[in-house]
Formats: structure tokens, sequence, C-alpha cells
């Protein structure tokens, strides 16, 4: 099924979900942004998953990483994709070092749900401390 | 009648397959001779804290990471990396391009056997002694199963030339 949504649209949608999901550290709402049988190629472990191991994937990160915040640094749409690249920043809980790495995800709309992921990461690694109220 | 211009996705897309093949040529044909490359990272941290620091174990493990400028860099990081490593497959990918950036992202199936290339997958021989990285780096000489993600990353400036970055994710498993 083909997504109605326009690009400027998926692309908001995305960003909406990011906000959501990550820094207001709602992880429900992937039930909501996600289809019901949506599949991450990509998750946790490079193993495939879906709604229900992201959502537990990040509900650990919660707990691990207090301050986990994404920023969104560039973003493609195209067809029912969208394609973002991504810094998570957080600090460490034993080292207080600030911690980041950087990402890359592909999504797939059908309807005007996300159906599919694709991802890549650099490892962690330290990083420069930021300001949130700057993003 | 001169060829019709290609798409952005197009030209990631040829690039892509040049690469590949070894070809030396790829460098000029693609590429501003301003080109910001970048692989992973930096191996010395970023005075902005934008670009992503590489660890000395994993720069001194795979020493081609990090980031090029200018075509001559180019040149030296394809060299260095096509001395150390032999592609001997590569699955489908997909490109995505949206005014002046294109993405390529490779699109992974559940893993088969390891000489058959998942969906997107390269399948690369280490040439010379990588070392070991957090246990992602094989040994030399083995030939094993990889993936390798190549988002490239195309922006026209303000002087209509096309800078590019690129960041590949090499992830390898015996």
């Amino acid at each position: 099924m083909a997504t109605g949504l326009t690009l400027e649209q998926m692309k908001r949608f995305v960003s909406d979900h990011f906000e959501d999901f990550v820094n207001k550290r709602n992880s429900g709402v992937i039930h909501k942004n996600m289809t019901p049988d949506f599949h991450d190629n990509d998750g946790p472990g490079g193993k495939p998953t879906g709604v229900d191991g992201d959502e537990r994937m990040m509900l650990n990160l919660y707990k691990a990483m207090r301050d986990l915040h994404l920023t969104i640094e560039d973003m493609i749409a195209e067809g029912d994709k969208v394609v973002c690249r991504n810094i998570w920043r957080w600090t460490d809980a034993a080292s207080g070092k600030k911690m980041q790495f950087h990402g890359f995800v592909l999504w797939r709309f059908e309807g005007d749900q996300i159906a599919e992921r694709w991802a890549t990461v650099t490892s962690p690694a330290e990083g420069t401390s930021w300001n949130a109220g700057q993003l | 009648m001169s060829a019709p211009a290609q798409s952005n996705s197009e030209v990631i897309e040829a690039y892509l397959n040049t690469v590949m093949c070894k070809d030396a040529s790829v460098v000029d044909r693609f590429f501003d001779p301003d080109v910001e490359y970048m692989v992973n990272g930096t191996p010395t941290p970023d005075p902005e804290g934008v670009l992503p620091l590489i660890s000395a174990e994993c720069h001194a493990a795979v020493p081609w990471l990090g980031l090029n400028r200018g075509r001559r860099a180019m040149r030296e990081f394809l060299a260095h990396m096509h001395r150390n490593l032999e592609v001997t497959a590569f699955g489908p990918r997909e490109v995505n391009s949206d005014g002046n950036k294109a993405a390529g992202l490779p699109l992974v199936s559940p893993p088969r056997a390891v000489d058959r290339p998942n969906r997107g997958d390269l399948l690369l021989r280490p040439l010379r002694a990588p070392g070991r990285v957090d246990r992602q780096i094989s040994l030399p000489g083995k030939h094993i199963r990889c993936r390798i993600d190549i988002p490239h990353w195309r922006q026209l400036d303000a002087g209509d030339r096309w800078r590019t970055t690129s960041s590949a994710d090499v992830v390898m498993r015996i």
C-alpha cells in the first residue's frame, strides 16, 4: 500500500516520531506511528524485529542513558521513503563522559504510518557536550 | 545531441558501481576538487563537536577511516582501502534523492550462507592484517562476511559545485 502523505508530511512525521520516541521518552508512541506488521530490518543486535522489540530496546536505552538526546542533522524524502542522518548524545553514567554515535536510518511508509526500517550506526565514542536549548 | 542529465540517485548509483570496480577514474569523474569525504568520523576531535570521533584503537585497525578533503586525499583513501579490501560481491541497495542531496543505503535481509550476499551486503576479503577492533574485525586472510553501509550525501554549495560527504560503517563478522 502506498502512502498518501506528501514528502514534507513524511519528514514531519519522522521528525515528530524521533522527538516523542527518543527525546520525550514516550516509547508507546511507536504503536501509533508504526503499522501493525512493522518490520525493522536492523533491530537490536542487528537482527530484525517489530514494534515490541524496538519498544523494549528504547526502554532499555531510557534506563542506561538518562539524558539521551537525538538531533536530526539531515533528512531526505523520495517516493514512500525518508532517510535521516542523526546524532545520538548522552552522558555515560559510569564515567560522566559525554558520548555520541551517529546513524543513518531509512523509513518506508504505508498509508499514514511507518511500515519498515533500515539503519546503520557508528560505534559509540566520546563526544562533546551540547546545549539542548540550542538544538 | 548531449546525453540526458543524470538524476542525483543515478549519479550515486553510478559512483557506487564504479568505486566497487576499483576504477581509478572515479575520483575525477564524480568528485568536486574540494570534496569532503568522511568515513565514520575523524580520528581527531572535531572542534565543533559535530563529527563523530574515531577511537585510536579503531583507527589503528582500520586506518582508511576518517575525513578526506580534496581529490588527492580521495585517491589516497581509495587506494589505501582497495589495497586492504577486495569487494567480492555487492547486494542491491537503495538510493534516494531529495533536492541537492542523495543517500544510498543497503537493504538488508536475514543472514544467508557466508558466500552469498544478503540484500545490500558486501562480501569483502581483507588483503592485509587489519587487526582487531571490538571483535568486529576478523583475523587476516579469512574470507569473512561483511556488511558495509555507505550513505552518501551530496550537497550543492553556493558556488554551484558539488560537495560530497560519505559515511561508511563497516561491520565485519567471521
